[in-house]
């Protein structure tokens, strides 16, 4: 997995342990999750980008391209959003995998 | 059911997720078209934010070392486009340059001590590699560190029009005499220029026609210092008068770049003399070091 600053939110333990129950391979899990973490990253940023007034998104993006896992991103978000976004973005990730799980004990 | 030896499940969980992740890359396109863009040029891809972030820890601009990477990387992987290399240069330039002045001003609008001065010009020339000067051949403004507000276009020569124009002509008169003689470099000091109070000067009066030749079209670096973005422009007007509460004016092209166009249209600024005896300090907003 490659770090962001949000990453140390994520537990992506539940599906790996779905996905092992359900018998598939290394190279399964490893493209499974693969999907999984780009569709939180397009889920978290989405989000972030909706908080943070549009002034500030050149500026956010080149500090994440600069340095995706630098945890002085969080600073720079809560002054230009005036709040902590921290929560959210936890419980955005966790509802997230959630929807995930959910799809997958339908298909089971 | 079994097919290829991955369970059924698992094979609809994957087609499933494909086409989730792909729904996802195009809302978000879809609701910040803006911002993919600027992630675009900063190097990030979006719908393949993995891989670019990946591609991004490995050309190095990374500064932990903690890093593991899934796929192996091609020699294509670690390129970033020239114009994501200068825009992140561009901003940790500003990045510093703010820090280091933000902790060698007063809390408020104010004076600036000697030493102060001194402490800025040095930071500015480690910086931005430029002689920014607070007093230079014995000239001095009347103020150093003060509120920049907006000013309008000036004519540059009999006849011109352009959108947001003043009425009137700059301090200096025309830029030039029609518009056959307005080249580049008088374009230029037109769209990058400032006011100050060159009317308050003490001697201004008294020795108008020698001050008038050394402040007419002096080069001058103006910097946000709360962003570090930082222009170099000339003087080109006289004002703002004082009971305005301002101390200098920028052209509209020098506010857009401090990022002051909106609201009251004005913010703190530094300015100083740019000492450029050879002319090798470009006018316009200055986001690379000089030599």
């Amino acid at each position: 997995m490659t770090k962001i600053f949000y990453w140390h939110l994520v537990e992506l333990e539940p599906i790996k342990m779905e996905l092992t129950n359900q018998g598939a391979g290394g190279a399964d899990v490893e493209e499974i999750l693969g999907h999984i973490e780009e569709i939180i990253h397009h889920r978290i940023l989405s989000f972030i980008f909706d908080n943070l007034p549009a002034e500030h998104h050149k500026e956010f993006s080149l500090k994440l391209a600069k340095n995706p896992q630098n945890q002085e991103i969080w600073n720079f978000l809560q002054a230009k959003t005036e709040k902590d976004l921290t929560v959210e973005v936890e419980n955005n990730i966790r509802r997230i995998i959630s929807e995930i799980l959910d799809d997958f004990v339908v298909d089971k | 059911m079994k097919k290829n030896s991955i369970p059924e499940s698992v094979e609809l969980f994957k087609k499933r997720l494909q086409s989730k992740r792909q729904q996802t890359a195009d809302d978000f396109k879809n609701r910040h078209p803006q911002a993919s863009n600027w992630l675009l040029t900063a190097g990030i891809a979006v719908g393949n934010i993995r891989s670019s972030l990946t591609k991004l820890a490995a050309s190095g601009m990374i500064a932990g070392s903690l890093l593991t990477f899934s796929p192996p990387l091609t020699s294509a992987d670690l390129s970033l486009t020239d114009s994501a290399i200068s825009l992140i240069a561009a901003s940790d330039l500003r990045d510093r340059l703010a820090k280091s002045i933000h902790e060698l001003l007063p809390d408020k609008i104010s004076d600036l001590s000697k030493s102060q001065e001194q402490a800025i010009s040095v930071k500015v020339r480690e910086i931005l590699g430029i002689d920014a000067k607070f007093e230079l051949e014995d000239q001095r403004l009347n103020h150093q560190y003060g509120w920049i507000g907006a000013e309008q276009h000036l004519m540059r020569f009999p006849g011109d029009s352009v959108p947001d124009m003043a009425p009137k002509t700059g301090a200096w008169g025309y830029f030039a005499l029609n518009r056959n003689d307005l080249n580049d470099d008088l374009s230029q000091k037109e769209k990058y220029y400032v006011a100050v109070q060159t009317l308050y000067l003490p001697e201004w009066n008294k020795e108008y026609p020698a001050l008038k030749e050394w402040y007419k079209y002096r080069k001058v670096l103006v910097i946000n210092p709360n962003s570090g973005r930082s222009v170099v422009a000339v003087i080109a007007d006289a004002g703002p008068a004082n009971w305005t509460g301002k101390q200098f004016g920028g052209s509209p092209e020098v506010m857009e770049y401090l990022e002051y166009t909106s609201g009251k249209r004005k913010g703190p600024v530094i300015l100083t003399f740019v000492d450029d005896p050879q002319n090798k300090i470009k006018l316009g907003p200055v986001e690379k070091k000089y030599d």
